[in-house]
This record gives C-alpha cells, sequence and structure tokens, in this order.
C-alpha cells in the first residue's frame, strides 16, 4: 500500500458544483487502477488515468492556474474537465470553432471562431462574456500573454494609476431587462450580471493583451481580451532584409498565419506562417520555392514600454464601451415598451374617428370629447365609442399598459440610463486628463483634441436625458390624468358611482387632447431622424451660456436623445481609433526567416503541421530585473519531402536576438530524425527547455498501433550554429545538425503508450501534466514531473 | 361648444386677471447700473471684448424677473416655502364663488411663484397695497397674509413679516391646512394648524439667523405634532431642523439641543461630535418618515441633505461595539452619489402614487391660456405651409411648450441634485464634472429655478472659466451675469466677483488692490448681522495670502495658524486641509522647508480622507517643492511625486496649476544631476 501514489488533489477547482457520488466514485476507481499500474512498471510518466470519451476532440488547453482542460470536439463543442474527469460544462456556441486558448489568470476561455469572432466565456459555468468580431476570416490561432510581475520596475509602482470610478460611484448599471416577461429566470440572468461584473472588475489585475491570428495573415491585438489595440496584416507588412550591406525589401502575400506567440514581457511577438516570399523591389525574382513556411519576428516594444499607458486607457476606454451598451440596450428598450402601449391606445382610440364618420358627423375626436368636457352634449358617436366600443374594462386595460410602460421608462432612465450617462462622462473627463499628459499618452494616440469633443458631447447627451425624463413625466402624468377622466366619464354614461375614480383636472385633459391625442412626444425623442423646432428664446440661452463657457454646439437641442446618443458613439469611435491606428503603425518586422518550403497543393495542409513556440527566461540575465531578455524556440516537424527531409523534427532557438543583434549571430539549432516506422503527431514545448513529442507508429509498419511519448532536454542535445544567408538561399535548416532521435537511449525521458496517438497534445508547464488523445477516443493524462514537490512549487509559485 | 368658444370664454377670464397685475409688471424696476467702486480695473477687460458682449445683451436688456441673491447652496428654506405655497393654495370647492376665487387663487400662487423665483422684481409696498386691496375686497381669503409675510420675509422685513404670519394663523385659524398629502387624506385639517404655525415661525427665524428661537419653535412644534399624531408635519419639522443645524454651524448649537430638545437617550451626552451624529440622526430619521409618508419632495430634500452631510463629514456607525467595529475614517463618496441619484428620483417619480390633487389649484388657468393663442396661431400657419421641423409640445426647451403639471417644487428639487453635484466634483476633483453637472442645471432647470440657485450656477460657471480660460474671459462672463441678476441684491456675484479680482491681483502682483479686497471681505464677514462661518474663513484665508504674497511671512503664518484653530473648533475638516496646505506653502516661501514639510503631508493625508483629490495633487505638488528645497539629493523622490500627482492636475487642475507643476517638473529635471536630457 505504501506503494500506491499520492492522487493529486484537484488544486483550486473554484468550480462549486460538487460530483455526483456516482461519478466521483468512478472516477477514483479509474485513477487508482490506472496509476497503480503505471507505478508498477517504472516508466517515466506516471498514468494518472485513461478514459473513454465519446467525441473526437480537435483542441485541447490546460488552463494555466487550476486543473483543468477545456476541449473542442469535432462538432465544435466545448468541454471542460476537471483533473479527475468530472465534467464541470459543455457548451456549443453554434460556430465552428478554430482556436481555443486560456486568459493568463485562467478565469476566461477565449475561442476563435471560423467566422472571425472571438468568444470569451467564463470558467465558472461556461458563460458567455464576450462576443468580439476582430477578423473577417477564421481564427486560427490565438495566444493571449500577460505581462509578467517580475518585469515590475520601481518605475511602474511610481507612475500606478487609479481609477476612481470605483471610489467614487456605487456598481456600475447593467443592461436593463424587460420586467415580468421572463421571471421564471432572473436568478440566471442575475448570475450573469454578476458574472460580467466581476470579468470587468477582475481584468483590470495586470496587463495583459490576446494576439489573434487569421487564416489572410492579420494579427489582432487586444487588452484585457476586449479592447482592441492595434492589428497587423502580414501580407501588407514590408521585410527588410540587411545582407552584406545591402538593404533589400520583402513582402509576404498569401499570407496565413499558423501559431503567435507573444514573450512574457511583451516584447517580440515571433508568428509562423505560410506565404509566398516577393522581393518588392524586383519582382521576377519569386520563384516557386518562395512559397513555404517562414518565421517572423515582431517588435512590439510599444506594448511593453508603453504598458502602463495602455493599461490605463483600455481599463478607462473598454469600461465606457460597455456603459455605451448599456445606454444603446436602454433606449431601445424603451422605445420597445413605449410604442408597445401606444399602438395598444391608438388601435383603440382609432375606432372613434370611424364611428364619427358612421354617424355622418364632420366634427374630430378632439372636438367631441372637447364638447364632453365642457358638458355640452355628447354626441351618440361618442357615446358608443366610450360605452360600447372601449367600455371600462378596455379603458382599464389601456390605462394599466400605460403605467406600466411609464414604470418602466422610469425604471430605465432612472436605473440605467442616468447613472450609465454619469459614469460614462466621468471616465472621459478622466481619459481626457490622461490625454493632456502628451510625453506619455501622445504616443499610444490618445489625443486631446478628440477627447474634448467626446467630452462634449457627452454632456450634452446628459442635457438630452435629463430632457427627456421632464417630457416622460410630463406625458405620463397627462395620460393618467386623461384616462382617469375618461374612465369617470364612462362611469357616468353607465350611471354608475364615480366615487372610486381619482378627481381629475380639466385643464390637463384640454392639454392632452389638444396636444397628445395624435401626437407622440416620447416617442419623438427616441427616434434619430427627428429634427426638433426651437425657439429663438431658448436659442438665445443656450447662445447666453457659451459666454459661460457652455456647449460650443449651440445646435444641440435640435437633436433628439437617439440622435445625440448616435453622435456620442461616432465620436468615441473616432477617438478610440487613434489609439489603435497609432499603435499598430509602431509594430514593425525586424526578422524572416524562411523555414521551409512547401508546395502549393499542400499549402493548406501546412497550417495544421504540428508547430510550437515558446520564450524561456534567460539564466544569466535574471540579476538585471528591470529588463530581462528571453530566448525564443521554435520547434516544428518538417512535412516529408520538404527541403529532402522525411520524418524530421527541427528545433530552432534564439531567433529574435539574432534578428535585433546582427553582429552576434546566436541563431542555433538542430534536426532531429524519427525512427522511420514512427512519426511525429504532435509536439510541444515544455518547461525548462524541454519538448514533448508524440511518436505514433505508422500503419505500415509493425509497430502500428503503438505509440511513445518522448521527453528532450534540449540543452543536452547539441545546438549548432547556421548563419543566415538568406536571401542568397531562402532555406537553409539542411546546414543544421541532424540526431536520430533513439527511442530506448536516455536522453530524454520515453514512454510507450499502447495506443495509436491523434492530435491534440495538451501539456501544462505550469501544472506538470500531460493529456493526450488516441484516435480510439481515449484520453490519456499522463503526470510529466515525477518530482511532486517540484511541481507543488511550481503550482503555487502560479498561485 | 367648440373649441374656439372655450378658448374666446377663458380668453377674457386671463384678461380679467391681468388686469390686475398689470401694475406690478410696470411697477418694476428694470434699471440697475449698479456700478461698484472695483469696476474700473474691469472694465478694462471688457473693453476687449465688447464685440462679443454686445451680442449676447441685446437679447438680455428686456429680460426681466431677474436678480436676486441668497447664499444658501441648497437653500432650503426657500424650498420649504415652497412646499408650504404649493399645498396652502390648494383649491377649496367653495361654489358660491368658484370661478373668481380660483382665478384669485391662480393669481396668488402665480405671485408667489414670481416671489420665490426673484424677490427684488417685487417691490415691497406696492405688492402690500396691491394685497391690502384684495384684502379687503375678499377678506375670507387668508392666504393673503401669507403672501404678504412671504414678501416680507423675501424683503428681510422680520417685523412685518412676524407680523402676517401670526396674523395668517390667527385669522384662518385652522381652516387650510398646509399638509394635503398625508397618509390619511380624510385626516381633519384643524388638528394640523398649531404646528404648521410653528413651523412656519421656526423657518422664519432660522431665516433671519436667530437658532435659538428657531429651535424652540421647532421644539415645540415637535411636541404638538407629536401630540396631535400629524407625521407628516413631524417629518417636515425634522428636515426643517437638521436643515437649520447644518446651516448655523455645529458648535454654537452643543448646549441648545441638548437642553431643549431630546431627541433620545443618547443625546447631549457633551461631546462636540456627537452633534454632527445628531444631525446625521435626524436626517435619517426624516428620511425614514418622508418614505414611509410618500411625503417625495421631502424626502428628495432630505436625500440632498445627506449627501450634502456625507460630502464633508465621515460616517461614523452610530453603534459600534468591540475591535471590530468599523473604524473606517474616510468619506463615502458612493454615498453622495447614490444620495443624489436617488434625490433626483422626485421627478421621474412624479405621478407615480396616483393623481396629486395639490395641482388642481388653477395655477394653469392663467398661464396655459398665455400660450395657447401663440400655439394655436402657429397652428393656423402650420396648415397653411408644409412644415419639416417637428415640434415637441412638452419639450422645455420650446416656447410654444405646453405647462408642465410638474410643480416648479419637484422641478427645482431634482435642478439642486444637479447643483449639488457640481459642488461634489469641485470637492473631489474632476473639472469636467463641474462644468457639465451646472450646465445641466442652468440649460434643463433654468425655468424653474429661484434666482438664487441659477445665480449660484452661473458663479460655478464663471469660477470654472477664471481656472481654465483666464481672467479676461471670466470678467466678461461676470459682467454679463451682473446685468442678468441685479447685483444690488445678489451677494453671490458680488462675492464672485471680488474674489476674482482678488485672485488676478495677486496673480499679477497687485498687492495694494489686493490689500483692498481684502479690507472689504473682512467688513462682510465681521457683520454682526449673520454668523456665516464660511464667509469668515474666507476672509482671513485671503488676508494669510495676501500677506504671503507681500512676503510678510510671519504675520500670514499667524493668520493662518487662528484660521486653523477656528476651522478645528468648528469642525471644518475640508477646510483644514487648505488651510494646511496654505501654511506648508508660507514655510515653502520662507526658504523653511523642514518646517514645512510636516504641514504639506497633513495636509495630502486630510485630503486623502476627505477624498479631495486635487487638492490632495496640489499638496503632493507642494511636497514636491519643499522636497527640492531641501537640495539636489532629493531631486529624484520630487520628480517621483510630481508624477504622482501629475494626470489629476492635468486632467482638472486649473491653468496656474497646471503651469506651476510644469516649472517644478523641469526644476526636478534640472536639478537631477543624473538627468541627460536626452
Amino acid at each position: 500500500l505504501s506503494l500506491f501514489p499520492p492522487v493529486r488533489p484537484p488544486k483550486k477547482t473554484s468550480p462549486k458544483k460538487p460530483p455526483t457520488k456516482q461519478q466521483a466514485a468512478m472516477a477514483e476507481e479509474q485513477m487508482e487502477e490506472a496509476s497503480s499500474s503505471a507505478a508498477a512498471s517504472g516508466t517515466p510518466f506516471q498514468l494518472q488515468f485513461d478514459k473513454p470519451i465519446p467525441f473526437q476532440i480537435k483542441l485541447a488547453e490546460w488552463n494555466p492556474e487550476k486543473d483543468l482542460l477545456a476541449m473542442v470536439t469535432d462538432d465544435s463543442k466545448v468541454l471542460l474537465h476537471r483533473f479527475n474527469w468530472q465534467r464541470l460544462w459543455t457548451i456549443s456556441p453554434g460556430k465552428c470553432i478554430t482556436s481555443i486558448c486560456w486568459s493568463p489568470d485562467g478565469k476566461i476561455v477565449a475561442l476563435g471562431t471560423e467566422d472571425g469572432f472571438v468568444l470569451l466565456h467564463d470558467v465558472e459555468n461556461g458563460k458567455m462574456l464576450r462576443s468580439i468580431k476582430s477578423h473577417d476570416v477564421a481564427i486560427i490561432c490565438l495566444n493571449w500573454a500577460e505581462d509578467e510581475p517580475l518585469s515590475r520596475t520601481d518605475k511602474e509602482d511610481l507612475l500606478s494609476y487609479e481609477d476612481r470610478t470605483t471610489r467614487f460611484f456605487p456598481p456600475a448599471p447593467v443592461m436593463p431587462r424587460i420586467g415580468g416577461l421572463n421571471s421564471g429566470d432572473t436568478g440566471l440572468a442575475d448570475e450573469n450580471e454578476e458574472a460580467i461584473q466581476a470579468f470587468s472588475s477582475a481584468s483590470c489585475q495586470r496587463f495583459n493583451i490576446l494576439c489573434t491570428g487569421d487564416k489572410d495573415g492579420c494579427i489582432c491585438f487586444s487588452i484585457f481580451g476586449i479592447f482592441p489595440i492595434g492589428k497587423i496584416n502580414i501580407n501588407k507588412v514590408p521585410i527588410h532584409v540587411q545582407s552584406s550591406g545591402k538593404r533589400t525589401s520583402y513582402r509576404l502575400q498569401d499570407v496565413s498565419i499558423s501559431k503567435v506567440s507573444l514573450s512574457r514581457n511583451l516584447h517580440q511577438l515571433v508568428l509562423l506562417c505560410s506565404g509566398k516570399l516577393i522581393n518588392t523591389d524586383n519582382l521576377s525574382l519569386s520563384n516557386d520555392l518562395s512559397v513555404g513556411v517562414h518565421c517572423l519576428h515582431l517588435d512590439t516594444s510599444i506594448f511593453s514600454n508603453r504598458k502602463n499607458e495602455l493599461h490605463q486607457v483600455s481599463q478607462q476606454a473598454s469600461s465606457i464601451q460597455d456603459l455605451v451598451e448599456v445606454v444603446r440596450a436602454s433606449i431601445s428598450m424603451m422605445s420597445k415598451q413605449w410604442s408597445n402601449a401606444m399602438n395598444l391606445f391608438h388601435e383603440k382610440f382609432s375606432a372613434l374617428p370611424s364611428l364619427l364618420t358612421a354617424h355622418g358627423m364632420e366634427s374630430s375626436s378632439e372636438d367631441e370629447f372637447m364638447s364632453l368636457l365642457f358638458g355640452t352634449h355628447t354626441s351618440p358617436a361618442l357615446h358608443q365609442f366610450l360605452v360600447s366600443s372601449l367600455g371600462e374594462a378596455g379603458l382599464k386595460r389601456i390605462a394599466k399598459t400605460i403605467e406600466s410602460a411609464g414604470r418602466e421608462l422610469r425604471i430605465v432612465v432612472s436605473e440605467h440610463l442616468q447613472p450609465a450617462v454619469e459614469i460614462i462622462s466621468f471616465r472621459l473627463a478622466e481619459l481626457r486628463g490622461l490625454a493632456r499628459w502628451r510625453s506619455r499618452f501622445q504616443n499610444i494616440g490618445l489625443d486631446e483634441k478628440l477627447m474634448d469633443g467626446v467630452t462634449e458631447r457627452v454632456g450634452m447627451l446628459v442635457v438630452q436625458v435629463e430632457r427627456f425624463s421632464r417630457v416622460a413625466a410630463t406625458v405620463l402624468y397627462l395620460f393618467q390624468n386623461f384616462l382617469s377622466w375618461v374612465l369617470k366619464c364612462v362611469k357616468i354614461l353607465l350611471s354608475e358611482p364615480t366615487d372610486q375614480v381619482p378627481s381629475t383636472n380639466s385643464e390637463l385633459v384640454v392639454i392632452f387632447l389638444k396636444f397628445l391625442l395624435d401626437k407622440d412626444p416620447i416617442k419623438q425623442l427616441l427616434e434619430t431622424d427627428q429634427i426638433f423646432e426651437w425657439d429663438i428664446d431658448t436659442a438665445k440661452h443656450v447662445e447666453h451660456l457659451v459666454v459661460f463657457g457652455g456647449f460650443t454646439d449651440t445646435k444641440f437641442l435640435e437633436r433628439s436623445l437617439a440622435k445625440q446618443f448616435s453622435e456620442l458613439e461616432e465620436s468615441l469611435k473616432e477617438a478610440f481609433l487613434m489609439p489603435f491606428t497609432t499603435v499598430s503603425s509602431q509594430i514593425h518586422c525586424q526578422g524572416l526567416l524562411p523555414l521551409y518550403p512547401v508546395t502549393s497543393s499542400d499549402a493548406l495542409s501546412s497550417t495544421s503541421t504540428p508547430a510550437s513556440i515558446a520564450f524561456y527566461k534567460d539564466k544569466d540575465s535574471q540579476h538585471n530585473a528591470s529588463s530581462y531578455s528571453s530566448t525564443d524556440y521554435i520547434c516544428f516537424k518538417i512535412p516529408d519531402g520538404s527541403l529532402n527531409l522525411r520524418n524530421f523534427v527541427a528545433v530552432i532557438k534564439d531567433f529574435c536576438n539574432s534578428c535585433s543583434t546582427s553582429n552576434t549571430p546566436s541563431l542555433s539549432g538542430f534536426l532531429l530524425h524519427i525512427p522511420v516506422e514512427y512519426e511525429c503527431v504532435d509536439l510541444s514545448l515544455y518547461k525548462d527547455n524541454q519538448v514533448v513529442l508524440l511518436l505514433s507508429g505508422k500503419s505500415s509498419s509493425e509497430n502500428a498501433g503503438r505509440s511513445w511519448m518522448v521527453m528532450l532536454q534540449t540543452e543536452n542535445l547539441s545546438f549548432s550554429q547556421f548563419s543566415r544567408t538568406f536571401p542568397a538561399n531562402y532555406y537553409n535548416l539542411q546546414e543544421l545538425e541532424a540526431l536520430e532521435l533513439q527511442l530506448d537511449t536516455d536522453y530524454g525521458k520515453v514512454r510507450s503508450v499502447p495506443h495509436p496517438l491523434s492530435t491534440p497534445l495538451a501539456v501544462s508547464a505550469s501544472r506538470g501534466v500531460a493529456c493526450i488523445f488516441s484516435s480510439r477516443r481515449h484520453a490519456l493524462v499522463y503526470i510529466l514531473d515525477e518530482d511532486e514537490d517540484e511541481d507543488e512549487d511550481e503550482g503555487s509559485e502560479m498561485e | 361648444m367648440t373649441f374656439e368658444g372655450v378658448c374666446h370664454l377663458l380668453a377674457n377670464l386671463v384678461a380679467y386677471c391681468n388686469s390686475a397685475d398689470a401694475s406690478y409688471d410696470l411697477a418694476e424696476d428694470e434699471d440697475f447700473n449698479g456700478e461698484i467702486e472695483m469696476s474700473d480695473p474691469m472694465d478694462a477687460d471688457i473693453g476687449v471684448r465688447s464685440g462679443v458682449f454686445d451680442r449676447y445683451t441685446q437679447g438680455y436688456a428686456t429680460e426681466s424677473h431677474m436678480g436676486e441673491s441668497s447664499s444658501s447652496l441648497i437653500h432650503a428654506p426657500i424650498s420649504l416655502h415652497n412646499f408650504d405655497e404649493a399645498d396652502i393654495f390648494k383649491a377649496e370647492d367653495n361654489p358660491t364663488c368658484l370661478r373668481s376665487r380660483w382665478q384669485l387663487e391662480a393669481y396668488l400662487n402665480q405671485q408667489a411663484d414670481v416671489l420665490e423665483k426673484d424677490p427684488s422684481s417685487v417691490p415691497l409696498n406696492s405688492f402690500n397695497n396691491t394685497m391690502t386691496q384684495l384684502q379687503t375686497l375678499a377678506p375670507e381669503l387668508h392666504r393673503v397674509q401669507f403672501l404678504q409675510y412671504l414678501n416680507a420675509l423675501c424683503h428681510d422685513d422680520y417685523v412685518a413679516s412676524l407680523d402676517h404670519l401670526h396674523r395668517y394663523f390667527d385669522y384662518s385659524a385652522g381652516m387650510q391646512g398646509l399638509f394635503s398629502r398625508s397618509l390619511s387624506p380624510h385626516q381633519d385639517n384643524i388638528v394640523g394648524k398649531y404646528e404648521s404655525a410653528l413651523l412656519c415661525l421656526g423657518n422664519l427665524h432660522c431665516y433671519f439667523g436667530h437658532p435659538k428661537k428657531a429651535l424652540e419653535a421647532f421644539t415645540e412644534a415637535v411636541r404638538v405634532s407629536q401630540m396631535n399624531n400629524d407625521d407628516s408635519c413631524l417629518a417636515y419639522i425634522l428636515g426643517a431642523i437638521s436643515n437649520l443645524l447644518s446651516k448655523i454651524g455645529i458648535s454654537s448649537t452643543v448646549g441648545l439641543i441638548g437642553s431643549r430638545y431630546s431627541l433620545g437617550n443618547n443625546i447631549g451626552l457633551g461631546t462636540p461630535l456627537s452633534i454632527q451624529q445628531q444631525l446625521l440622526v435626524l436626517l435619517k430619521r426624516s428620511l425614514k418618515r418622508a418614505d414611509m409618508l410618500k411625503l417625495t419632495s421631502l424626502l428628495s430634500f432630505d436625500h440632498i441633505s445627506l449627501a450634502k452631510f456625507d460630502l464633508k463629514h465621515v460616517q461614523r456607525p452610530l453603534v459600534s461595539f468591540g475591535p471590530n467595529g468599523s473604524t473606517k475614517l474616510r468619506t463615502c463618496p458612493a454615498d453622495v452619489c447614490k444620495n443624489l441619484r436617488l434625490s433626483s428620483h422626485v421627478l421621474s417619480d412624479f405621478g407615480t402614487d396616483g393623481l396629486s390633487i395639490a395641482n388642481d389649484n388653477g395655477s394653469f388657468s392663467t398661464s396655459w391660456l398665455r400660450n395657447l393663442s401663440d400655439a394655436s396661431s402657429s397652428w393656423h400657419s402650420s396648415s397653411t405651409k408644409p412644415r419639416k421641423l417637428i415640434t415637441n409640445d412638452f419639450d422645455n426647451f420650446h416656447f410654444h411648450a405646453q405647462p408642465s403639471p410638474i410643480p416648479t417644487s419637484v422641478l427645482q428639487l431634482a435642478g439642486s441634485a444637479y447643483l449639488m453635484r457640481a459642488t461634489a466634483w469641485e470637492h473631489y476633483g474632476s473639472a469636467p464634472m463641474v462644468r457639465m453637472n451646472t450646465l445641466v442645471y442652468a440649460t434643463c432647470f433654468a425655468d424653474a429655478a429661484s434666482s438664487s440657485e441659477l445665480s449660484l450656477a452661473y458663479v460655478k460657471l464663471i469660477e470654472q472659466l477664471a481656472v481654465f480660460k483666464g481672467y479676461s474671459a471670466a470678467f466678461c462672463a461676470l459682467k454679463l451675469a451682473e446685468e442678468k441678476f441685479p447685483s444690488s441684491t445678489n451677494s453671490q456675484i458680488h462675492l464672485l466677483k471680488m474674489q476674482l479680482l482678488h485672485e488676478r491681483a495677486l496673480h499679477r502682483g497687485h498687492l495694494r488692490i489686493a490689500q483692498q479686497i481684502c479690507d472689504e471681505f473682512g467688513v462682510l464677514s465681521s457683520s454682526v448681522s449673520g454668523v456665516d462661518i464660511e464667509l469668515k474663513t474666507e476672509a482671513s484665508l485671503r488676508r494669510a495670502r495676501t500677506l504671503l504674497a507681500a512676503k510678510q511671512f510671519s504675520q500670514a503664518a499667524a493668520v493662518a495658524n487662528s484660521l486653523f484653530t477656528t476651522c478645528y473648533k468648528y469642525n471644518m475638516q475640508v477646510e483644514n486641509a487648505s488651510v494646511l496646505l496654505l501654511l506648508a506653502e508660507i514655510h515653502r516661501k520662507s526658504d523653511n522647508a523642514v518646517l514645512g514639510l510636516p504641514y504639506a503631508l497633513a495636509s495630502q493625508s486630510f485630503c486623502k480622507s476627505f477624498n479631495l483629490d486635487l487638492l490632495e495633487a496640489s499638496a503632493t505638488l507642494t511636497l514636491a517643492e519643499l522636497w527640492l528645497a531641501l537640495g539636489s539629493n532629493h531631486a529624484k523622490r520630487a520628480l517621483s511625486l510630481v508624477y504622482q500627482s501629475l494626470p489629476m492636475i492635468l486632467g482638472h487642475g486649473g491653468l496656474e496649476l497646471r503651469a506651476r507643476s510644469q516649472i517644478v517638473l523641469a526644476k526636478c529635471h534640472l536639478t537631477d544631476p543624473e538627468f541627460s536630457g536626452i
């Protein structure tokens, strides 16, 4: 029993749902069985369990913070499993999912879809928090990088910036919901609201950037995954290559990005893409060979150099955008509610004019009501209308509908619209303050003039909201007054007692008849295409206020509330586009390394060639905390036939540094030859410069159905430097030293797996586990680090 | 009867009514060219901008009904009077003389509105004459007395107002109650008489600055209304008392409340702090009652008062036991925001609890008829020519807009929430928010606002102009404002003018003028009639600053120190922060940086706990200057301090502060030996 391996307790699995007893028991049983057999065999990786799963898994990714595994099935369902294989939730977003990644804090899973959406889902319950359309085509790869706390400097603390909003305001309003209609599931909706709130507040913790790369060569950057800050089209990025004193410009065509990785200091981005390399100086030079897979190094130092500024701006701007959505929803909901009520009212009261004509009378309904009010006489048509076609019940129904619509209007204005506009204006004021610090914020494109304009517009919006609430209060009161008067009249006509009806003001009835019976001032304010007339006195008053520092745009009272809002939106868009374009223009291509050519026929499949990029911190540079450097490792499988190589995997390191400092050519790598009877299914870089390879026996050989998982310490292998003779010779990976991989040697850890394997391979550096999938629909979870203590340290470090 | 027929009939009625008040319109004295001795240096600036100025003058030359002043921020007594008026003029259904009486009451109501809006437009004596005339014609109309009381009050005639008030309540003798919207509508009004009279009396004393007498009246009112179970009156009285407490300086009432009026068992236990607690208790009780009785106006007023309290005071838990009792010694701005939002509900919630009877007081019989002729003429014209523009008849910005059923008192309360917001942001430091909220007030509530509140809004706008656009723009606007609000009565505008002139004199180094204005401030503040503690602090603050500018450091420090003790005594923590900053500044200027440091730090921590962000930023800047004065080896620390304060200062600080911060920044770089400049 002492041999019994410790079962890893699920760490920090915050989801609250307890496993059903049966499930838990089963899982435990399986685990025991599997792990004891693993321990007995003495092989390097402990098999935690081997479970059948009823889906074909397309993508899988471990949560960086918790022992959770997110998987995407072939039919684009998303599953979240715990380490003990208990399933937490399943969602089917209804779109084809092409990529997946976790937020650095492990609270959000980001999904890239085939039609260019990024969906952000909550880890707790799988609810969608955001859906952002940043691309036009399928998103192939996602990478969410967080600024490392180690790179914090003293200077940063000094420039720490407090978001004052939480201090000065109660929690921000959320989208209004239609009350009463879905009262059954209000609990769920409340939860969702809380989640969104938690999301927006949690996203303010540490600076992080989500990179998304699509099939057409576009890369988008968004801070916290929600605020778009840059977009690069690789097809249009000029690539300058310095060789033997001559500068040549190149460009890539028909780019499809297959992998992006942003270094953890946010300083550099390495991407793998396929495309055709053309010389922009001399177009004739391009040949067939120029179509291939290339490795690009982009300089994203703007993110690291200006991360405080970007953080502050995006924090404010993303909250503003949230609130703008709240305002939009409020306006549309008010408009809907009110028009429903008005439709009922007009539908009922439109019977009167036709009755009048039926009775051969030429007067309007206004006249008829007026004569009823002054007690001259009640025409038969009006009598018929009030008593039979409208009736007491119908009248009460109208009154109730209008009252409830009015209540909704009031609630939306006071609970959602007004607070949202108030907080927007405060946040804009803060942003304007930041924009004034030109030396810091002009570099990232925060423009003072544009921010001034937006602040002005939001002020007008506040005036419009106030005007709307006043008009609404008046109109609602008049309706209330009129309807009770009509009710009283009906009761009198029916000779019923009227003491239950509240007393009414007959002057207000006249006002109603004259100005509200066939007009709808509330609706006018909620429509965008209305222009209001305003008189000379008001014009003078507004112009007068200009001298006192009022709004310089004195025409704003002509607009309706909805129009004013759309103007605010426009100017907001313009103001936020500025940082977007400014930052985008500061991301440059630093270097290019053609990896291997592909023939155009298999260009499509090349995107699925296994590859992995990782950045490791340089051990010797840690003494300088302010700017540590990191080394990039690129590991990929060379497709059979390309470069005349078969069954090779290449590992390259120090590509970025070789681009930036040309005098010390440090670019090095090696090739790994995989035994002929196996093929590499997937590979991944793992912590401490290791490579994990999945090898599966070829179906033709006798090893079919046997597979291996291999972990190699790259430092034990000999990296050989190779020169970048580009552009004289595009591809020179062959120069690298080729090593034979032997499955029984001990320069790495090797474990055989009794299944034919398929993609994907999911390894988690922070948790020290790997999950592999067999083509027979089995999932196998291995513990990569035997040293449990070390792993625990790692785990606690991540906490 | 056709519509036109009705119009005709009603138009005749209004003609009758108008003939009565035509004399007042003519009697109004529009002509004011109050030349104040200070206007000379000001005019020099105005001359430059006369072009702009003229453009805006024309439209306002004929503007009437403007000009009055009062310095209270929220202006609670006026608001309270307003509730009274609205309720007092409740129509009585007297079938014998329904029409004429109704019209008359409408007229009285209108006059009350005018009085409330700007008393200076109503001359005391001619108004009184008309009222007396009316009274002889209709002796049963006791409201005339009340109107006379209001008139006397507005013209600061203590004896007359007291007299009329007494007469009103003696004559009406319980026939007309003040509070119609109590929970039980059939409650007989006779019971509610005496306490209402006492409430009015209390307000009267409060207005004339006799806190002791006011409190006596209120205490009696509380006793009577408790005896008569008049809950709504009690709620109003509580509101009035809390208003009194917050108005007349906390410390002067220590003995008063404890001895006379016992709110509970724990009152009167002694320490000055407990007075603040009492204020809080009172406000909360009034709020609770108003909420229970659905007195929406009072509810809104209480919310505003609570916001005002929260703005400047740390809310301590009333009961705190053990070590876990929260001891967060900071103000809570989110509470202020919440209260202000709740107080704005008075407008949006208007009419939710049924039709209010108080509206049927005939107030429309005059106003809507006035507009009807315009409306119908435009109606006819619209039928002849097709119009593209849309007329929103209920838009308050539209001249033809129909009179709103919402009483002005409700609008005023909704408006003062915005004004209060602007004040709150002045404290918390967000210049765009101050400007925006004030503008919203000036744009949306100008029609309903009383002139004192409106002038306060303009004062705020002009202050913003002075700070952000420079003095010439501010003086240009000030000139316009003075025309809008006759300065003879408007102390607020007058004060602002003095402030601006003083600031500019200091800024330009005209010490003689600065000293002159300081003396004037001293005269204003030393008046025995009203003990306005805020004016007193401002006067001595300005004196200290003038002395500082004249480089008389020891005297300046002495003035500032005595000011600090005063503020401390009256528990004016917010003012303390700025006084401390001034002391730090004095020490810095007198080359005594080491002494200045503790003051600057103290000011900073005061600001932190009261959330005075902008003041904190400028304290940080002063701190940086002090460090810099200590030698070049502190340049790094100073630089980091400047960087800390820059976002606040650049975003919300005025031109002068911004310029100062840039200079300090440059100095930091220059003194830093390691700074290369590239």
